[in-house]
């Protein structure tokens, strides 16, 4: 809006109380009042000038209804008067705060000399107190360009705003242009939006001055306006300094601060990054859109303030900034698992006296030493993560700080340095940003080192884990230990397998034990899991490791949700389930679980099924295998990377598709998204392994390890085993690569089935071999899911033979739908192993026209076709033994209807094993052999291989055997339909 | 009822425990309370024969037939129906004798805003109010500045609006809070006559901003996506499950409350061509969709570069989530002269509910929930 007012000049007199001030300029403007600059005449020293500064009451009218006439007299007309009135009142008030303070406290309130009315308004004489508005000094980019001198400008600007509240005065207009910085001090200018804030009451009529006035003062909410509002400008004054903008509309109404203070803001360069750390906080808190939420009072932000300046100067060590950095850690590295249970531990010596571990850390708490030891999968991670948890809530300057210190990455450290001895002091030291901000080390190793050896400093309890992880070369971290352990300021406690280094180090250290959970706790565990406690004993003590224990736990939830509870029919003897019984076989079983659990969660994206199942099957092995050997329990980023990178490709490798040809061809959709070994690291490393499945664990410093080092020879196991079949096929490889050209130049010619069995390895080429290879594993494994969709047919026929079931009671229709349900669930899992329909056509091309393709290609596609027969036929008997308006009432109508489909099943498993018989006597050896030891694992057909056996079968009988089966079928289907039930055309 | 009450129960419903979509449109049925056009009314004029003196005044502002206006006033008081457009609201705050605030109080409970004080015509009538003067006054004296300064009525873009700066209603506000005569309020429109306008300028500004992150989404990578149309971001964005095309006489009491004024295509094209005032519904639905909440997410250019910042993510309760929203939400509607929410109004109390959403999960997704539900079980019904 253009001004209107016409300002006094440069040289008027002007005459108030009877003396003559001579106006030198114009210092400034607002809406309501103008200042000059002045001086009049020492009455005693004559020619000799005080210098003050004159404040007029002049407010600014849109329409110049307020002006000043040829007298010099201000004026007001129409609707300028009540503006004049609201002003006046405003100037009173403040004038009035303004000299009730300078009463109090004359060294800190801007000097108020007299004030009059006259020439028709108000004036005041100030004080000329030198120094310069901030609004000025920001502008120029003067002394405030480093975060210290913000720090202190802050204190001054806090001293001053602390004179207004301690006397029950809200200011209201904070801002750098009323803020005077003097050399030892600021002062608060411009009185004219204060509030006593006795008297906020509803309507009050607050100014806003935008990027700094608080929220509840801009929504006139009078009820929440106090000391916070005041608070929330000064917090703003601190933004606009750091930043050197002010606060956006879109950072107040949006979640904008967070990226307000990027790590490369100017103003945090070359600062301790605990200091910039802490300097975000006290804006955003101040700055928080909910009054109650930021500071209360003026000593509270003044106390953090000291704070920041303290890490400014103790280089970013401070009591506090290790909490922070130790919580900011916990809150990376803390365990959201499954609710924890309270543990026990135990003396080795004091005649195993035991102890809670609150106990424990209160011995901690008294700088004391405490060696714990446990087997693997004990839990002793897990006490630390808990002891560790409790400390990390709120901040008590009394208290030490807990400090959780992985050992595991002392291999790394010892192998950048020999004999390193500083490492728990560096990690401590990281925790803090430190290390990016100094040169050297140096500094901060020796700071820390005195904080910690000055009275009332710090104080800390070392949680120091796993130093069976610490690597073979551990005496630098040993003497480190010790000496740390020597200091009263310093509890530790150090975890490891036993209590074997006390016979050479940490004798200073008590031992002791965690104890397993007793069988009642087990019970309970499982009872609040809802599982049943094995009977097993072997189990069952097994399960007082808690790993063990939670890994059954989440296998057996696993098994619950994919539908497997209640089918545990093997025997409890059984050797394989025995074996399960072993720490190794409750991790298999986990693992598997977990990725039947998977599939089912990707049920319809194949890709992912695709993709989970390497990640468990040779990905994870793979890795294990790399720390096997490398005698290492954990990898740095890099060797990952590699690995990762070796792994991508193998999907591409020829050997690789041949020994797992359930990833044969499939590479394109397994990767779709994932363009390169970058992408393919992110997604199975960090996405999968690391965020999804928790199998693998990244520590701060960057490196990975198994979230568990139990799983480490399980899965090294598996590992070696993926090689050793791979093997197979490389040398495979190597030996085709010599014979090629000699292969090559062999002419095949069209022969009988024996002739060709014994001739054709050395006859056919190798990729004809190779091809051949392909699809007979293509074969099987569509094979294998037609033998699971029999079995699973037969599983319903099994029920539907209960009597409840013939009789039509309702529990027994219960259950036979969720029988039903349940097995079409479980079918799922298994149809998405088998390939597409083209796919066998694609894998058949390159081989040669002598080979029984159409055989091959007919049992490969016979799971299709099951699709049809299972789906009519199970729909047939849902509706006649389920519907309450079947006619087929009774065991009598309902007995031939089962026996019809479970005939026809029965038969139809026998036809197709003797196709697939028909086709194996054509086999040379080596692929009749892996044929045949593929069948004997599928339970539908393996009975068919002693029922008919292949020694000395001609290929004519076998044909025959064919051809009689097929006439079987026929039988089967005709009394099939002569239940109604609508058989597809099957091609026989 | 008074305000506080509606609005602590509506408001304990929220607060605590998390409630789920099915729970809350059971409390919108039963256990939410609406405040009605008769409880602002009685709120502004506390009156005993409110009604005789609204009938009344209605006669003498219309000239309608007296049975006619009774009919009406009875169906307004009654929830029947609510006036539709904000003339009649100024004629019944007229006809009642409220004053300025009062009536800008009433406006903003029953229309969309408060008085707009860049809309002429509302500024020639907020004066009579101020004045103490009749409704036939206030026509009077706007036909007469309307013959004097007619060009600021138009509602489409004004000729030179480009060259000059804008002038946003909060300035105009300022200036006519000092018009005290006749002779003062001709003088304003002297001045300010140019900078008048019937539509909101920051609110505009604002739909355009918000309306072109819709528009032009910038995808993956920072590359910028196919741009989408109006109807294309009335579906993706807007529409929430409400029906459309359906007469709302099959409507549910219920769902005819929360259809009142949901905007659709045309009324978007509208306000973006400046033929329509932006409204505020629309404002709130924007503010919700572009997850404003979360506003530097979005609008930060080098959103794609993986830049370290210094702070961290504070945990808040769900409930404190809520109360720092509304203050957010209260502060964003007054930048552009609209009321804060208020929990007895069903919309708004949507937009509460939504605004409750834990971390990570959108808020307007929320919103879609419910709507989600409310109309699919009164499709059932």
């Amino acid at each position: 809006m253009k001004e209107k007012r016409q300002f006094r000049k440069k040289g008027e007199l002007l005459k108030l109380g009877g003396v003559e001030y001579r106006l030198e300029s114009m210092i400034g403007c607002g809406g309501s009042s103008v200042v000059y600059q002045a001086s009049y005449e020492d009455q005693l020293n004559c020619g000799s000038r005080h210098q003050v500064l004159i404040k007029e009451l002049y407010p600014c009218h849109s329409r110049g209804l307020i002006y000043r006439n040829e007298a010099g007299v201000i004026c007001c007309e129409g609707d300028g008067r009540a503006v004049m009135e609201r002003c006046r009142k405003s100037f009173f008030k403040g004038n009035q705060a303004n000299l009730e303070l300078l009463t109090k406290l004359p060294e800190k309130i801007s000097g108020n000399l007299n004030s009059y009315e006259s020439y028709g308004t108000f004036y005041s004489i100030l004080t000329v107190h030198g120094g310069r508005s901030l609004e000025e000094l920001l502008e120029e980019d003067s002394e405030f360009n480093r975060l210290k001198t913000i720090a202190e400008g802050m204190m001054k600007i806090l001293d001053a705003v602390d004179c207004f509240h301690r006397n029950r005065i809200l200011h209201l207009d904070i801002s750098p242009d009323n803020i005077l910085i003097l050399p030892e001090r600021a002062l608060l200018i411009d009185y004219n939006s204060i509030w006593q804030m006795d008297d906020l009451e509803e309507n009050c009529f607050f100014s806003e001055k935008e990027g700094y006035t608080a929220p509840e003062v801009c929504l006139e909410e009078a009820w929440d306006v106090g000391p916070a509002s005041d608070l929330y400008s000064v917090c703003a004054v601190f933004f606009r300094m750091l930043t050197g903008r002010t606060v956006s509309e879109e950072e107040t109404t949006g979640n904008g601060l967070k990226r307000c203070f990027p790590k490369d803001l100017e103003i945090f360069q070359g600062e301790p990054v605990s200091a910039a750390r802490k300097a975000v906080q006290i804006v955003t808190k101040g700055l928080h859109t909910l009054a109650r939420k930021r500071y209360q009072s003026v000593d509270e932000l003044r106390d953090e303030i000291k704070e920041l300046l303290r890490r400014i100067d103790g280089k970013g060590i401070s009591h506090s900034a290790v909490w922070e950095g130790s919580r900011r850690d916990w809150k990376r590295q803390r365990c959201l698992e499954e609710r924890y249970q309270e543990r026990i531990l135990s003396f080795l010596s004091d005649r195993g006296r035991p102890f809670t571990q609150e106990e424990g850390f209160q011995l901690l708490e008294q700088g004391k030493l405490l060696l714990l030891t446990g087997a693997g999968g004990m839990g002793k991670t897990r006490l630390l993560m808990e002891l560790w948890g409790k400390t990390v809530n709120d901040y008590v300057p009394s208290q030490p700080v807990t400090v959780y210190i992985p050992l595991a990455s002392y291999q790394e450290a010892e192998q950048k340095a020999a004999g390193e001895t500083f490492y728990i002091r560096k990690y401590i030291l990281r925790s803090l940003y430190f290390w990016e901000q100094v040169d050297g080390i140096e500094e901060g190793l020796h700071e820390l080192e005195r904080l910690m050896d000055q009275e009332d400093g710090l104080r800390l309890i070392l949680l120091l884990d796993g130093l069976n992880e610490a690597g073979s070369r551990q005496a630098g971290l040993l003497k480190e230990i010790e000496k740390l352990g020597a200091k009263p300021s310093v509890g530790i406690l150090v975890t490891d397998r036993s209590d074997a280094v006390r016979s050479y180090g940490l004798r200073e250290f008590a031992a002791a034990e965690l104890l397993p959970f007793s069988e009642s706790m087990v019970r309970l565990s499982l009872e609040q899991a809802g599982l049943d406690c094995p009977s097993d004993q072997k189990l069952l003590k097994l399960l007082q490791n808690p790993m063990l224990l939670s890994l059954y736990r989440k296998t057996m939830v696993l098994s619950r949700e994919n539908g497997f509870v209640g089918q545990e029919t093997r025997d409890e003897n059984d050797p394989a389930r025995l074996a399960e019984v072993t720490m190794e076989g409750m991790i298999g079983r986990y693992l598997e679980s977990l990725l039947i659990h998977e599939q089912r969660v990707d049920s319809g994206n194949q890709g992912e099924q695709l993709r989970h199942q390497y990640l468990l099957h040779h990905f994870l092995p793979e890795i294990a295998g790399e720390l096997k050997r490398r005698k290492r329990t954990l990898l740095t980023t890099e060797n990952l990377y590699d690995l990762a990178e070796k792994n991508y490709q193998n999907l591409n490798r020829k050997s690789f598709s041949l020994a797992f040809p359930e990833f044969l061809g499939r590479s394109r959709l397994m990767l779709q998204g994932i363009h390169n070994e970058k992408e393919w690291f992110d997604y199975a490393v960090t996405e999968q392994l690391t965020q999804h499945l928790n199998l693998l664990e990244r520590s701060s410093d960057g490196t990975y390890r198994l979230v568990h080092d139990n799983f480490l020879n399980f899965l090294a196991e598996e590992d070696r085993k993926n090689r050793q079949k791979e093997l197979t096929f490389r040398k495979k490889e190597w030996g085709r690569k010599g014979i090629g050209g000699i292969l090559a130049a062999v002419i095949l010619t069209a022969a009988g089935g024996m002739f060709w069995k014994t001739q054709m390895p050395s006859r056919m080429t190798r990729e004809q071999q190779g091809a051949l290879g392909n699809a007979l594993k293509y074969m099987e494994s569509n094979l294998a899911v037609l033998g699971k969709q029999i079995q699973a047919q037969k599983e319903i026929l099994k029920t539907a033979w209960d009597d409840s079931v013939l009789e039509g009671n309702e529990t027994g229709i219960q259950k036979l739908e969720a029988c039903m349900e349940k097995q079409e669930k479980d079918l799922e899992t298994y149809l998405y192993m088998r390939g597409e329909r083209n796919d066998i056509s694609e894998a058949l091309k390159n081989v040669k026209a002598d080979v029984p393709t159409t055989i091959i290609q007919d049992l490969y596609t016979r799971t299709f076709e099951m699709d049809t027969i299972m789906e009519e036929a199970q729909r047939h008997l849902k509706d006649k033994l389920c519907d309450a308006d079947s006619v087929y009432i009774g065991a009598e109508k309902r007995e031939p209807l089962i026996r019809a489909y479970e005939n026809y099943l029965d038969v139809y498993a026998a036809y197709t094993y003797l196709e697939l018989n028909c086709l194996m006597i054509q086999l040379d050896e080596k692929n009749l052999k892996e044929v045949r030891e593929t069948v004997s694992n599928m339970p539908v057909f393996q009975q068919y291989l002693l029922q008919y056996p292949m020694s000395n079968l001609s290929q004519q009988e076998a044909e025959e055997q064919v051809k009689q089966a097929e006439d079987n079928l026929k039988d089967a289907a005709r009394e099939m339909k002569t239940q109604n039930y609508r058989i597809p055309e099957v091609k026989y | 009822m008074d305000r506080t009450r509606i609005s602590e129960n509506n408001m304990s419903f929220l607060e605590g425990k998390e409630r789920s979509p099915r729970e809350l449109v059971a409390f919108l049925k039963k256990g939410a309370l609406y405040r009605s056009f008769d409880q602002v009314l009685s709120r502004a004029c506390p009156d005993e024969k409110m009604t005789e003196k609204l009938i009344q005044g209605m006669i003498e502002i219309t000239g309608e037939k007296p049975d006619s206006v009774a009919r009406k006033v009875r169906n307004w008081l009654k929830g029947k129906n609510i006036p539709k457009n904000r003339k009649t609201l100024f004629q019944i705050c007229f006809a009642l004798g409220l004053n300025e605030g009062e009536t800008g109080r009433v406006l903003g409970a029953a229309a969309e805003t408060g008085i707009h004080y860049r809309n002429p015509d509302e500024l020639v009538y907020a004066f009579a109010l101020r004045m103490g003067k009749s409704y036939q006054y206030a026509e009077d004296l706007r036909r007469n500045i309307q013959n004097q300064y007619g060009s600021m009525w138009s509602s489409g873009d004004q000729e030179g609006e480009e060259e000059r700066p804008s002038v946003f209603t909060r300035q105009i506000w300022n200036e006519f809070s000092q018009v005290t005569d006749e002779a003062s309020l001709m003088e304003f429109f002297q001045e300010h006559g140019k900078d008048l306008g019937v539509l909101h300028e920051t609110a505009y500004q604002k739909f355009m901003k918000l309306m072109d992150y819709l528009q032009q989404p910038e995808g993956l990578n920072g590359k910028t996506e196919e741009k989408y149309t109006m109807d294309e971001i009335m579906d993706t964005y807007f529409q929430m499950h409400i029906p459309e095309g359906r007469k709302t006489a099959d409507y549910t009491s219920l769902q005819k409350l929360v259809r009142k004024y949901w905007p659709n295509e045309t009324s978007l094209f509208n306000m973006k061509n400046r033929k329509e005032d932006v409204s505020r519904k629309v404002m709130v639905l924007l503010y919700l969709v572009t997850e404003e909440f979360d506003f530097c997410q979005m609008n930060e250019p080098d959103m794609n570069e993986q830049k370290d910042y210094y702070m961290d993510d504070e945990e808040e309760d769900a409930d404190t989530v809520l109360e720092r929203r509304i203050k957010q939400m209260n502060l964003f509607l007054k930048a552009y002269g609209m009321n804060p929410l208020d929990p007895g109004n069903l919309f708004d109390y949507l937009v509460l509910y939504a605004m409750k959403s834990r971390d990570g999960e959108p808020v307007s997704e929320r919103m879609e929930q419910v709507l989600e539900l409310l109309f699919q079980e009164e499709e059932k019904q």
